[in-house]
């Protein structure tokens, strides 16, 4: 971290990430609060933190960057993915003071505190990334030192092991009961769009409304009804954070409902384990998750590659995969699914981030073709 | 899963780069031998032309058929007409690759020829480097180029300059290292600086463009294949914003001050460039330039081929681009690979990186008197190092320690010192190659980082990261002998090495290391795995970095239980040790891992292949420092053992430390270094040569430049003075009289002073022989060759052509020469190679000195004689011994000539002289070999670029010793019909000869002169050789002129003399080809 005796130092204090008994490591803490509880992941991305820490899907999770420098470029107004930083913390190696460049509004350290948020440095994050690729996902504490030596390690691990994990956290609850719906205005030269916000990023709505789409939010407490009565051109099922099926069990009715009526429905992560769920797929957690803006995937259709931004923990089962549904995607890392379509109904989905943001633009091309699906059919 | 590969070819041609010169280095050695192993793997016939005999993939192994012949179109054609490849790959070879495809399209060579070519094609060659074609390329899919016109005679330059925006960059057409370049603030100053610039330019053309100089400046590594999947595999950022060429810049990877926003565009606009362009499949390299300020992006040119970047990338990544790039152009798909350091990820992904990677150039300018040591849109750099580290503080400090330049870390060479502030603001705004330097000296002086941003225009976070490290400094000194261990650690984790820790606080080492044992922080090895730790890696690429609470996992290096050998590299290239001898330690690797060591390499090269990780079995990117290399050894010495340090094969570089290694009792392998220090310590030496019987030139050593007038004064003038310890003859002079001596001290001064000077009697007209010998452990000895020089004793032997075998040496003397440096070689006890460097006067044999170590003339030798020559010198270093058949091995009983000739970049550096003498100032070599010396001779001086193919027009001017010999030839010439033209003195000596030849002006007489016949090119090749300083100063231009328009010219006795023979015989031989495998063969 930067201290430069010239300029005004922020006030870290010495802080410990404590993963489990053998794994603890001492390093710097930057936050308002004592203590803080959350699952950890990595992610690989060499850009766009902001983006990503304002990711709702990122809900009760500590980021572990594998990038060693964080926080270069700053922050600004036009990157924000949502109206805040939604994980619980960040994890990296160093952090500069002062942001370098044109479109910085303010420094990443201010904004981490603003934020009330969390961030975690000067460690050694590789070998933490290696905990987690190896020993898996779990609950872990970041406390300051103060903390730290007021409660002693064994209660801390006992906290740690008391908290609920993400599974049994309602993160979805958390997320809609902070969410404010923006208010429908209807447009008839444009296509109208059900978007269903689990916890979307921003820039899946912009994708839509370049392609002069009239977004329709709903958010988890959507009622079928209201969507049928305004016979929507299309329907979209967002990214958002937690267990699909915790997601898919508190609207199971209203989303069966709805997709009876066979409207054109596109889904991105979350939305693309909810739809699987919907045709009677598997979902399950991974065991440490995909996360980060290099990951190749295979288009089957044509064979080519995308370069995909991707983030998520769970994932949709290839195992006994309904007969209704047809794998389009998969993950050239692991093979696992990462897209899919119905076969008797227009709708599709993609377990990675077309939208991006960050990340690169290879799959943008997929928001093109949910137009096309909504103007096939209806015609 | 995989596809085969196109079954339509089974042979390719790869076309190599050709001699190590500016902006076309050993990159391409590192790309065209991946290239040619990768082929080879997929069942394919290569056949390679590369003239230059230092490369590892112009080894006999690495092809099926190797051309060392000229890279020249009608070389080519005959080689192709020959072999009947049915393919070309060219994007391999640099430059001078696409050059010839260019040229050969010129001709429709490809529309008659079925051959077909790889990656890119013509069409597609020609968009991309032609700047018009490019620009409306560009328009056509809506991206930018910076406003760029050509100016030439025919402008109205007043009209112009008020059409104009200002500022402006004058580039001018083939003007040398970018003269008369140059920035255009207003409308005043333009109509005389754009009429100079064309004034300048040779062909009176210049480009003048929108002015980006301080904008940032980024590259972008794209891989494509022929789907049409297109990955970024890395990203650049030049620390030295635009105005200074990317290869003269610090430049950092990935790019680090770009938000992800910005970082997609250029994503997205590098990937449309390809498509654009037509780069059908392979790596290519595009270069933006973005406005700090808001973010406006230009393009400014893309390379649709490998290039010196996409190697650096390589490295900065671990994604072998070359490699992928050729399997992509024989039909693969990037999906269809797999990654090499994971094995369980493909090649179509994007490498991610968790570390910060810098680039530092390597200036060889001390070498070019006369030429400003200023950086513009020209590239200087002769070499490169890269370093890793987990920040960019850690990672810029590494690149310092590896640079082996003349100061430590961030210290400023003495004569900056006493700079006054005004005066370092002033020189801050220059692009000087050491820059960096200098804004942490502004930094010490605690000037305004915002002052120097905008002085420099290099972006904030980059100064206030050397800003941390400089105030550290300060602490460091502050603190001195009370260091404690959380200062230390403090320190450490910046990235300070333990010596500039000991240098800063002027404390002992050996306290730093009993702190550092106390504490649970260590010095841990990291491994590049193109994947941020996501995937388990398999492949031993690290890298240092200090943690501060070490865990299990911390340390990645995990040595085996096995016996393993260290080879030390030769770190970054700079004029005197260059690609030869990363030629032989991959070869030494080689050899070592065949005898069942685990090899481990150190080095920080970046161009080289031994930097390549799947060269040895361990590879260490780190500095070639003691410190470093002591701390690679103690951590493999954790787990198995290390046998030795090898410190034979990489040039003076390693032998620097060999010392410090015996010291701490750290094991040298091969010859001891005793014998080291005799060779090099003049007294030890002495006593040596008396012992065997040899002769010395008569000689003296000063210390300081005190005593240095009087010693000089004792011996007989010319004189040659040098400081000790130096490699490539640097600041090596001859004397003719002591005020020669008088003016060496005053320009030298601060290199002189606390060094030992080196007297020696000059031999005049002597021949110089260049000898490398092999010796085993029981005393038995291999003569690898005797070279015979072309020209005399008194020019480089780095610098001067040589010939195996000798062409005029008695075989009395070539007898005495063997038995000497067999004795010496017994004397010194070396195991592996030693090189022998003898002038021979009158029958007289002298010599000059012995290098216990493989020399800069093994790789000619072994690709010339088809001997594994450091193959067989590693075997002897492990203990085994030489076969009576290498024992007995005559290098005499070749039935062809392979003669080595240098290639300079005199072009790159205006207004000096491009006489020769005993400081080396070649970059690059290439050979010519021939069953006839004269053509073996004639294809040398082609292949170094020489424009020999018609020749009519001769310009002869000599020095009086030279005359009467000269006129022999100027006979000869005259018989055969060329015209000959000559100076006054000449012409009268000629003319009492009967010679008939054309009178023209010397400059100082005035017009029509020698310089205009020159420029209006009328002279086709200029023969001229020259004496004393005011001769040498009054035909200046002639040389220099010759060399601006590329006219070929000869300015020593010997090498003229042999050209003339040669182009004598040309008339009635033509030139053929033949594999280096079918000269060996019989
Ligand atoms: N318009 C310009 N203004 C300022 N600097 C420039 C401009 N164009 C090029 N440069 C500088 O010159 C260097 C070399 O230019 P480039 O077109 O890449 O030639 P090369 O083919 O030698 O790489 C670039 O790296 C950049 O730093
Ligand atoms: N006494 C001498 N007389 C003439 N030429 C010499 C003499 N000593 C050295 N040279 C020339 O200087 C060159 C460099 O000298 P050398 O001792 O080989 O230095 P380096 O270590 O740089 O190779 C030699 O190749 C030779 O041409
Ligand atoms: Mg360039
Ligand atoms: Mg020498």
């Amino acid at each position: 971290m930067t201290v430069l005796d010239n300029q005004n130092t922020i006030n870290y204090q010495s802080g410990y990430l404590i993963y489990n008994k053998d794994h603890i490591f001492k390093g710097k803490i930057l936050s308002k609060n004592p203590f803080q509880i959350a699952e950890i992941c990595f992610n690989t991305s060499m850009t766009g933190y902001q983006e990503i820490l304002t990711d709702p899907s990122y809900k009760f999770q500590f980021i572990n960057f594998t990038f060693p420098i964080i926080g270069i470029v700053g922050c600004n107004e036009k990157d924000y993915e949502s109206w805040k930083i939604h994980a619980s913390g960040m994890i990296c190696n160093e952090i500069p003071y002062l942001s370098s460049n044109w479109r910085s509004e303010i420094n990443f350290a201010d904004w981490i505190i603003d934020q009330n948020s969390c961030a975690f440095f000067d460690i050694d994050t590789r070998s933490l990334t290696k905990i987690v690729r190896d020993l898996g996902p779990k609950n872990i504490m970041i406390c300051n030192d103060q903390y730290f030596k007021e409660n002693g390690i064994d209660n801390l691990l006992k906290q740690i092991s008391d908290s609920p994990t993400l599974e049994q956290n309602d993160v979805i609850k958390d997320f809609t009961d902070e969410l404010s719906i923006s208010k429908f205005n209807e447009s008839s030269e444009k296509l109208s769009i059900g978007f269903l916000n689990f916890g979307a990023k921003e820039n899946i709505k912009q994708n839509l409304i370049d392609r002069n789409c009239n977004l329709f939010e709903f958010d988890m407490n959507f009622k079928a009804q209201e969507i049928i009565e305004k016979n929507l051109d299309g329907i979209f099922l967002s990214n958002g954070p937690g267990d699909p099926k915790n997601v898919y069990k508190n609207i199971k009715e209203e989303l069966d409902k709805t997709l009876k009526m066979k409207i054109p429905t596109f889904g991105i992560c979350l939305g693309h384990q909810i739809l699987s769920l919907a045709f009677n797929a598997e979902t399950m957690r991974m065991d440490k998750g995909h996360r980060g803006g290099n990951h190749p995937v295979k288009n089957l259709k044509n064979n080519t590659v995308e370069i995909t931004s991707q983030n998520h923990g769970f994932v949709v089962s290839d195992k006994n995969f309904p007969e209704d549904l047809e794998i389009t995607h998969t993950s050239l890392f692991d093979g696992t699914v990462d897209g899919m379509k119905a076969k008797n109904q227009p709708l599709f989905s993609v377990q990675y981030h077309p939208e991006s943001s960050p990340g690169p633009h290879d799959s943008r091309y997929l928001f093109d073709e949910f137009i096309n699906l909504i103007n096939a059919n209806a015609s | 899963m995989r596809m085969p590969a196109r079954k339509d070819i089974s042979k390719i041609l790869v076309i190599g780069s050709g001699p190590i010169v500016i902006g076309q280095a050993c990159e391409f050695d590192y790309s065209g031998s991946q290239a040619c192993k990768a082929l080879r793997n997929e069942g394919y016939q290569v056949v390679l032309i590369n003239s230059n005999p230092a490369t590892i993939m112009t080894d006999p192994e690495f092809a099926d058929k190797t051309y060392i012949e000229p890279i020249e179109k009608e070389i080519v054609k005959k080689i192709i007409d020959k072999e009947k490849p049915d393919a070309i790959l060219p994007t391999m070879g640099g430059q001078t690759a696409l050059n010839i495809i260019r040229e050969l399209n010129r001709d429709n060579y490809f529309l008659d020829n079925p051959i077909k070519i790889l990656g890119a094609s013509p069409k597609s060659i020609d968009v991309a480097e032609d700047r018009e074609l490019f620009a409306d390329a560009m328009r056509e899919i809506g991206l930018e180029t910076p406003f760029s016109i050509i100016v030439d005679d025919s402008y109205d330059l007043e009209k112009l300059s008020n059409e104009v925006e200002y500022p402006l960059i004058l580039r001018p057409f083939y003007t040398l290292g970018g003269t008369g370049g140059g920035i255009v603030y207003n409308q005043e100053e333009f109509v005389s600086k754009v009429q100079n610039a064309v004034d300048l330019s040779p062909v009176s053309k210049t480009l003048v463009e929108e002015s980006l100089i301080g904008w940032k400046e980024f590259e972008f590594e794209v891989v494509r294949d022929r789907l049409d999947n297109s990955i970024i595999v890395c990203s650049i950022e030049n620390l030295d914003p635009m105005g200074v060429h990317t290869g003269d810049s610090i430049t950092i990877a990935p790019a680090l001050t770009l938000t992800d926003k910005e970082f997609q565009n250029l994503r997205n606009q590098s990937i449309a460039i390809l498509r654009k362009i037509g780069v059908e499949t392979g790596g290519s390299n595009v270069q933006f330039a973005v406005n700090p300020k808001n973010g406006r992006i230009l393009i400014i040119e893309m390379n649709p081929r490998v290039s010196r970047s996409s190697a650096l990338a390589s490295k900065a990544t671990g994604f072998p681009i070359a490699k992928i790039a050729a399997l992509l152009a024989i039909g693969y798909t990037l999906d269809e690979l797999e990654n090499d350091i994971t094995k369980v990820t493909p090649a179509s992904f994007e490498p991610v990186i968790d570390y910060i990677v810098t680039k530092i150039p390597k200036f060889n300018f001390e070498k070019f008197q006369g030429s400003p040591k200023i950086l513009n849109t020209a590239m200087k750099s002769v070499g490169e190092i890269m370093s890793i580290g987990r920040t960019f503080k850690e990672s810029i400090l590494k690149a310092l320690y590896s640079i082996e330049g003349d100061n430590y870390g961030f210290d400023l060479s003495h004569e900056l010192l006493n700079l006054k502030d005004e005066s370092l603001r002033e020189e801050l705004k220059k692009q000087r190659p050491d820059r960096l330097l200098l804004v942490a000296e502004s930094i010490r002086r605690n000037i305004d980082l915002k002052e120097i941003n905008v002085l420099t225009h290099i972006d904030n976070f980059f100064l206030r990261e050397i800003k941390e490290i400089i105030e550290f400094e300060k602490n460091l000194v502050k603190v001195g002998v009370n260091l404690d261990i959380e200062i230390l650690i403090e320190a450490k984790k910046l990235g300070f090495s333990n010596t500039h820790i000991a240098n800063l606080c002027k404390i002992n080492i050996e306290q730093i290391y009993s702190l550092l044992k106390k504490s649970n922080s260590n010095t841990v090895y990291k491994r590049v795995d193109t994947c941020g730790n996501e995937f388990e890696s398999s492949t031993a690429y690290l890298y240092s970095t200090f943690i501060h609470e070490e865990n299990q996992y911390s340390c990645e290096s995990r040595p085996d239980n096995r016996d393993k050998i260290v080879i030390l590299g030769s770190g970054p290239n700079r004029i005197g040790q260059g690609i030869e001898f990363d030629y032989c330690c991959v070869q030494a690797v080689k050899s070592f891992q065949n005898m069942g060591f685990q090899t481990i390499m150190i080095n920080c090269n970046p161009e080289t292949v031994s930097t390549d990780y799947d060269t040895s079995d361990k590879l260490y990117f780190e500095p070639l420092d003691f410190e470093f290399v002591k701390n690679i050894i103690d951590k493999e010495n954790t787990n198995g053992e290390v046998k030795g340090v090898i410190v034979q094969f990489g040039g003076q570089t390693p032998l620097r430390i060999a010392n410090k290694l015996k010291e701490n009792g750290y094991k040298i392998l091969g010859t001891s270094f005793d014998a080291i220090d005799i060779s090099e310590d003049r007294e030890r030496f002495q006593k040596l040569i008396d012992k065997v019987g040899l002769k010395q030139p008569k000689s003296d050593f000063s210390l300081g430049t005190k005593e240095l007038i009087i010693k000089s004064s004792k011996l007989n003038f010319p004189i040659l003075l040098r400081p000790s310890y130096v490699l490539g003859g640097r600041m090596m002079e001859k004397m003719n009289t002591l005020d020669d001596v008088q003016s060496y001290i005053d320009q030298n001064y601060w290199a002189l002073e606390n060094n030992v000077i080196l007297i020696d009697e000059f031999l005049k007209d002597a021949k110089e022989v260049d000898v490398d010998i092999l010796r085993d452990n029981d005393g038995n000895t291999m003569i690898a060759g005797i070279m015979e020089h072309i020209e005399e004793a008194g020019i480089h032997s780095g610098d001067s052509a040589c010939c195996i075998p000798p062409f005029s040496l008695s075989d009395n003397v070539i007898k005495t020469i063997k038995k000497f440096s067999i004795s010496l070689s017994q004397e010194l006890n070396t195991i592996g190679l030693m090189n022998i460097q003898y002038a021979i006067k009158d029958e007289e044999i002298y010599i000059l000195e012995a290098n216990p170590r493989a020399s800069r003339t093994i790789p000619f030798l072994a690709k010339a004689i088809g001997i594994p020559f450091i193959k067989i010198a590693a075997e002897l270093i492990a203990g085994k011994l030489l076969t009576s058949e290498q024992i007995n091995f005559n290098p005499e009983s070749l039935s062809y000539f392979a003669i080595k000739e240098a290639v300079f970049v005199f072009n790159k550096f205006p207004n000096t002289d491009v006489i020769l003498g005993p400081e080396m100032k070649s970059t690059g070599e290439v050979m010519g070999i021939d069953d006839s010396f004269d053509i073996a001779y004639l294809k040398s001086q082609i292949a170094a670029g020489q424009k020999l193919d018609n020749i009519k027009n001769i310009f002869i001017s000599v020095k009086d010793d030279d005359k009467e010999e000269i006129s022999v030839f100027a006979k000869l010439l005259e018989d055969n019909d060329f015209n000959l033209y000559t100076t006054r003195g000449t012409f009268d000596f000629l003319s009492k000869k009967g010679i008939k030849t054309n009178l023209i002006n010397k400059v100082a007489e005035g017009s029509p002169h020698v310089v205009e016949y020159i420029k209006d090119d009328k002279i086709d090749l200029v023969i001229n050789t020259t004496e004393n300083k005011q001769a040498i100063k009054d035909s200046f231009t002639i040389r220099r002129t010759s060399v601006d328009l590329n006219i070929p010219y000869y300015t020593n006795l010997r090498s003229s003399k042999i050209l003339v023979k040669s182009l004598i015989s040309l008339k009635n031989n033509e030139i053929s080809v033949k594999a280096i495998q079918n000269h060996h063969n019989n």
